[in-house]
């Protein structure tokens, strides 16, 4: 009795066995040859399926920009004490209060492109950027974040510029680029970068987007300045863009629409831009321009710190202006300038 | 009826057979007496290695100094205790990796070759002297690179040889091909830049000026008011080679060319250049529409000479005769008569 009962188990047993590797069967015989784009199919005939795909991200619709406020729209101050500077000439465009919370995520982008000393004007004031994370922290950032992409050794122009001290000392969090820090960026209506790999790892939970750029010659665009700034957070081989310098930058202000930039005219590098190497071709204009239309504050920064008033601008102000991305005619706009001291 | 118990084992390790044939424990035998040599000889192999693997690698050893691609850069160019780092090459294709946005700039004189290296300050490591030598192939190349770098701030100096440039904490060099820049971050370097300024200028073979320093200065324009385009002088396509001094501040600028048996046609596409902006208002005369200056491009025996920007026909004309007849004979070519520079720039 015991030994059919067992023989009859045994006979089911089989029998399921049986269906579920037929089942397994059918299916992985599916899954090998149907057509690529039937239901389940894992077909490759050409290998394509099986590459590694790169999420393709975006940034947040509208940006990091704050709502529009009845404040002047550039804010100028001029003087010798950094911290002032920076206060002064936020305080003109509404105060920090309204471009940052308690509590948020803040991002500063300055640029640390050369491994230059802070004196050749190459690179952001360090003095600058500790003014302002000081005034972050002050209205009460939980974390201020320092990135930059530069194409020389990373850890060297943070250090050589000045800026990783700056930001360590101020209690500031610097994120140096790894390979692995890079997304695909999407950025519908762009030219050159509609899809293209973003310094995207210290984006990740940010609230608040400020640009932190010195004014300096450029050899290609004659002037780099805030827009151009956002270079810096391109990876793969940007420099094909130097083919078109004008239309990446237009696409760069479509990219990223700021919380707020600052355009740090404390050393502005006339000539032999963008490395610079000559103290001489740099003037200490001891001037700090805030904005939260980039292309106002390159204009003024252009006409009085570049000063090349009268002059043709340089043809990205046109390109972003016709994608209604920012006034350059910063005449037509409200300022606020302040002396200090 | 199968004996089920068999087809569906649920005891695998059970043992159904109490003996086994001979062929079956001879072939086990034999695969574990194969095991065993493999094993033996891994073991004699491991306690007899490869001489070869021993040998010296040529490509591994250090050859001393002597043997390291150091450019044009000499062996002892390091300041007294200071310590050299960084020395790198850059090519064409990667130049941009140490000046992104600026490469372009050198390209335009011919650059072949930048070799790198920095100096760090043996008082205080976080300051530093970079030492940037670009090879542009050809000492024209050099000179006006730096005569374009160098600003009315600095304005490049004649020495036997070349050209100097000097800021508070910069030096800029043109020597033979190359173009050099020492660059410190403030003024409290000046006895280091000038130990790698003298290390530089005796390491590396100068080069007579361009004739056209000679020439120039026969018509009384300063070392730095020249200029020197490898390509596109005055936005002119194939405006190539040209040599110029600037006449005064309003941009008046002379200007020649060795060009050789095509002078003519090549003139004639600079006038035609110029007409692009602006209009005909005499004979070889074209008037800025936009700058309301004139300027001319004329064939002088294998030369293309003319004035830029000038105020008007008659100023214009007149510097374009004086340009003209200074210009070298012919017969001897300007190539051919090399003049002592450093001797006319006292």
């Amino acid at each position: 009795m015991s030994r059919e009962r067992q023989g009859e188990l045994h006979r089911r047993g089989l029998l399921r066995g049986a269906a579920a590797a037929a089942g397994l069967g059918a299916a992985a015989g599916w899954a090998a040859l149907a057509p690529p784009d039937w239901p389940g199919s894992l077909k490759d005939p050409d290998g394509e399926r099986g590459k590694p795909r790169r999420r393709t991200l975006s940034l947040p619709e509208g940006g990091y920009a704050v709502a529009a406020a009845p404040v002047p729209d550039l804010g100028i101050a001029r003087g010798r004490d950094p911290d002032a500077l920076v206060r002064a000439a936020i305080d003109a465009i509404g105060g920090i209060g309204r471009f940052v919370q308690r509590g948020e995520v803040v991002l500063v982008k300055p640029n640390v492109a050369f491994d230059r000393a802070p004196p050749l004007g190459a690179t952001t004031n360090p003095a600058v950027l500790a003014a302002l994370v000081r005034l972050l922290h002050d209205a009460g950032a939980a974390e201020v974040r320092v990135c930059d992409n530069p194409i020389e050794s990373p850890e060297s122009c943070f250090v050589r510029s000045g800026i990783r001290r700056a930001a360590v000392d101020t209690g500031a969090r610097v994120y140096l680029p790894t390979p692995g820090d890079f997304e695909e960026l999407h950025t519908p209506g762009a030219t050159w970068i509609e899809t293209w790999p973003f310094f995207w790892r210290p984006f990740v939970g940010v609230d608040r987007v400020i640009g932190l750029a010195p004014v300096k010659d450029h050899n290609l665009c004659r002037a780099s300045m805030s827009t151009k700034n956002w270079y810096g957070l391109l990876g793969g081989r940007r420099n094909q863009f130097h083919q078109d310098i004008h239309g990446i930058i237009a696409d760069l202000a479509l990219m990223l629409r700021p919380t707020l930039v600052l355009l740090d005219g404390t050393r502005v590098l006339m000539r032999s831009g963008p490395t610079g190497g000559s103290l001489s071709d740099v003037v200490a204009a001891d001037t700090v321009v805030t904005s939260t239309e980039s292309l106002a504050a390159d204009a003024w920064g252009w006409d009085e710190l570049r000063g090349r008033a009268g002059e043709a601008r340089p043809a990205y102000f046109g390109l972003a202006a016709a994608r209604g991305l920012g006034q350059p005619d910063w005449r037509e706009l409200r300022t606020e300038e302040v002396q200090l001291g | 009826m199968p004996d089920l118990d068999r087809l569906l084992n649920p005891h695998p390790a059970r043992h159904y057979r109490r003996t086994y044939l001979r062929g079956e424990a001879a072939a086990g035998a034999a695969v574990l007496l194969v095991l065993a040599l493999v094993a033996a000889w891994v073991a004699w192999r491991g306690a007899h290695p490869d001489p070869a693997l021993f040998a010296p690698a040529p490509e591994l050893t250090w050859r001393g100094p002597g043997t390291v691609d150091r450019g044009p850069l000499p062996a002892d160019l390091a300041p007294a205790g200071w310590t050299e780092l960084g020395l790198a090459h850059f090519g064409p294709d990667d130049l941009y990796e140490k000046i992104n946005g600026r490469e372009g700039f050198y390209k335009s004189y011919g650059f072949q070759r930048l070799t790198a290296v920095r100096y760090l300050d043996p008082d205080d490591e976080t300051r530093s002297i970079d030492v940037e030598a670009y090879d542009l192939g050809e000492a024209a190349n050099a000179v006006g690179c730096l005569s374009a770098e160098a600003g009315p701030e600095r304005p490049p100096t004649p020495i036997p040889g070349g050209l100097v440039s000097a800021d508070v904490n910069a030096r800029f060099l043109a020597r033979g091909p190359y173009y050099l820049r020492l660059v410190a971050p403030d003024a409290q370097a000046q006895e280091a830049l000038d130990h790698l300024q003298d290390r530089l200028v005796a390491g590396l073979a100068g080069e007579e000026l361009p004739w056209s320093f000679v020439l120039f200065a026969s018509l009384g324009i300063p070392a730095e008011r020249l200029a020197y385009y490898a390509e596109d002088a005055f936005s002119l396509a194939g405006a190539t080679r040209v040599h110029a001094g600037e006449v005064d501040d309003e941009g008046t600028t002379l200007f020649v060319s060795e060009v050789g048996e095509g002078a003519a046609a090549t003139s004639e596409s600079w006038l035609a250049g110029f007409e692009r902006l602006g209009d005909r208002i005499a004979e070889r005369w074209v008037q800025d529409r936009y700058l309301d200056r004139v300027s001319t491009a004329v064939a002088a025996g294998p030369f293309v000479a003319g004035v830029y920007s000038a105020e008007d026909v008659a100023q214009g004309e007149q510097l374009l005769q004086r340009l003209l007849a200074a210009l070298p004979g012919e017969t001897g070519g300007a190539e051919a008569a090399p003049v002592d520079t450093a001797e006319v720039y006292q």
